[in-house]
């Protein structure tokens, strides 16, 4: 295992658009996370044509109700849903980490040289526990920074959803090393997982009711780390953990890593 | 002698295209194997199903006598096609990714950069490097661990014949240390310059195998010429050894069924009262072997 996880990193250490990538994940989230209820307070509702005479609503305020996103414990939760929009960026890094073995044909020369399939599979599922682990931090890191105006409150409540977004990338990650294996080529990868992500699940999800659908890969990690509008408007739903859709998570994501396995040894190694 | 390979019977199918029909090889331990056929007539495929990955529709194979395994492939040093490195790496650092891979220290690294006269540009990107240092890091990666087979894929593809020259004195250089070689090619004289044994293949069938001084010298041939040719040919019929006799451009080629010294034939026809004034000994070349079993 150590092993693998050296192979890993010499692997993404030494490569400039993994940082690239990864630095821009870290711009691009924390001053999104840091400034949302800002640029929400920034526009006014119902002001009139000048804003200095009629002020209006400010968004955030009326969202919010004088209820600060940034408090505890939905503070968790808003930030792990915010860190899920980002989350394309760290299939990103994967999709060129795991293509680039197939275009520098080293994934076969991997096999050559000694690893066996689930060596080469084990290694990249370390890769991926990098990337979720990673972005876990940073919500964690993220979440007590903002939260800390907070007094006397207990800042554990409600951090269970960061382990149900654990999960969701483990399988939004996965979904995405299933892809790469098929298709190899890293353009190709990310446009059939947009393509899939915002079209082709949604259609299928309007053939089938609304109970099964809730399971389909992509709207399961929406289930793992729901959108908190119901919270910023006011209704308390509180977020509880649901070992059901983790479960299914893990599901799919060992599902995904069998056919993986069985498109290696089908020869799915390059050319 | 062990036997470092056998296969039995390797198919291998595209589709409706057969790659591979059913190769049986051996290879001996010690032994400079040359895998040789032109282009496309499977020679890549089947190193390919000997280092898993490519799946065979048909037919087995051993190493060294065992099941094929991961641990088995770490003792042999493999080049398929081209070298495979990650291009943004410098030498040295795609060497210690092989290494671990290969589960050798690191401190073999500095040797085997040394042998391929790579170790001044160790830190230079693999990517940087031109195709014959690309070809010669591809060799020292397959030098890891000493391994005592090594399994190359056209190793002088693409370089200058300065460069094959340095690839070929390096693969005797190994073949001299007990290191057994199996060398995919489609040039002949590579073949017959670096090899001792040789399996020709084409369109996926094995032609034939066996020692390459032995296919060469599988129909001797002898070109003579006397004075009185006509006499030279009653001469020639009456010699047992003699399979066929031809005319052509003035002298006779006569087909041996098997190895004689010039000078047992000259005595024999200066007995019969025939003296040669011409007599030349012509092995049969690999080249011209394997253009008539391969057209």
């Amino acid at each position: 295992m150590i092993r693998l996880l050296r192979i890993e990193l010499t692997k993404i250490i030494y490569n400039r658009t993994f940082w690239i990538i990864l630095g821009l994940y870290v711009l691009l989230m924390v001053p999104i996370a840091f400034q949302l209820e800002d640029f929400l307070n920034s526009i006014s509702i119902n002001g009139g044509a000048d804003p200095k005479q009629e002020p209006g609503v400010p968004l955030g305020s009326m969202l919010l109700q004088n209820s600060s996103i940034f408090s505890y414990p939905d503070v968790w939760h808003y930030i792990s849903y915010l860190a899920s929009w980002f989350k394309l960026l760290l299939a990103i890094i994967l999709i060129i980490n795991i293509t680039d073995e197939y275009s520098y044909k080293t994934l076969r020369q991997n096999i050559i040289d000694g690893m066996n399939k689930w060596e080469i599979i084990g290694a990249k599922q370390l890769v991926i526990l990098l990337l979720s682990s990673f972005a876990v931090i940073m919500v964690i890191v993220v979440t007590l920074i903002v939260g800390s105006a907070a007094e006397g409150v207990n800042i554990t409540e409600g951090s269970s959803i960061v382990l149900s977004y654990f999960f969701s990338l483990i399988l939004y990650l996965n979904f995405a090393y299933l892809l790469c294996t098929w298709l190899k080529k890293s353009g190709f990868v990310i446009s059939i997982l947009f393509l899939y992500t915002l079209v082709i699940e949604n259609l299928i999800s309007f053939q089938i009711p609304d109970n099964v659908s809730q399971f389909l890969p992509m709207n399961l990690l929406e289930s793992l780390v729901p959108n908190p509008v119901q919270k910023i408007l006011g209704q308390s739903v509180g977020y509880t953990l649901s070992a059901t859709h983790i479960g299914a998570s893990l599901v799919y994501t060992s599902f995904f890593i069998v056919l993986i396995y069985w498109m290696l040894k089908k020869g799915h190694v390059g050319k | 002698m062990e036997t470092v390979l056998t296969t039995h019977q390797l198919s291998k199918h595209y589709g409706s295209h057969h790659a591979l029909k059913g190769i049986s090889l051996k290879v001996e331990q010690g032994s400079v194997f040359g895998l040789l056929g032109p282009n496309g007539s499977g020679k890549t495929t089947t190193l390919g199903i000997l280092l898993d990955i490519i799946p065979q529709n048909k037919g087995s194979y051993t190493w060294f006598g065992q099941k094929p395994s991961h641990q088995l492939r770490k003792q042999i040093g493999s080049i398929l096609e081209t070298p495979n490195f990650y291009g943004y790496l410098s030498a040295e650092r795609n060497l210690k990714i092989s290494a671990e891979i290969k589960e050798v220290p690191f401190s073999d690294i500095d040797r085997v950069l040394k042998m391929v006269k790579l170790f001044d540009r160790r830190k230079d990107k693999f990517k940087s490097y031109s195709l014959g240092m690309k070809q010669r890091l591809s060799i020292a990666a397959a030098l890891l661990g000493k391994p005592q087979v090594l399994l190359l894929d056209e190793p002088t593809n693409g370089l200058d014949p300065q460069g094959i020259a340095e690839i070929r004195e390096l693969i005797i250089a190994i073949a001299e240390q007990g290191v057994t070689i199996i060398l995919a090619s489609h040039m002949l004289d590579e073949v017959e310059k670096v090899c001792s044994h040789v399996a020709i293949i084409k369109n996926g069938s094995l032609i034939v195998q066996g020692r390459v001084d032995e296919i060469l010298d599988k129909e001797p041939t002898l070109e003579l010429k006397a004075d009185d040719m006509d006499l030279l040919l009653l001469t020639l019929k009456e010699f047992a050894l003699v399979k066929e006799v031809k005319l052509k451009q003035g002298s006779y080629l006569v087909k041996l069924s098997e190895s004689i010294s010039n000078a047992e034939i000259n005595t024999y026809c200066f007995n019969k009262g025939v003296p040669l004034t011409h007599l030349v000994s012509k092995k049969k070349k690999l080249e011209t072997h394997f253009l008539e079993i391969t057209n």
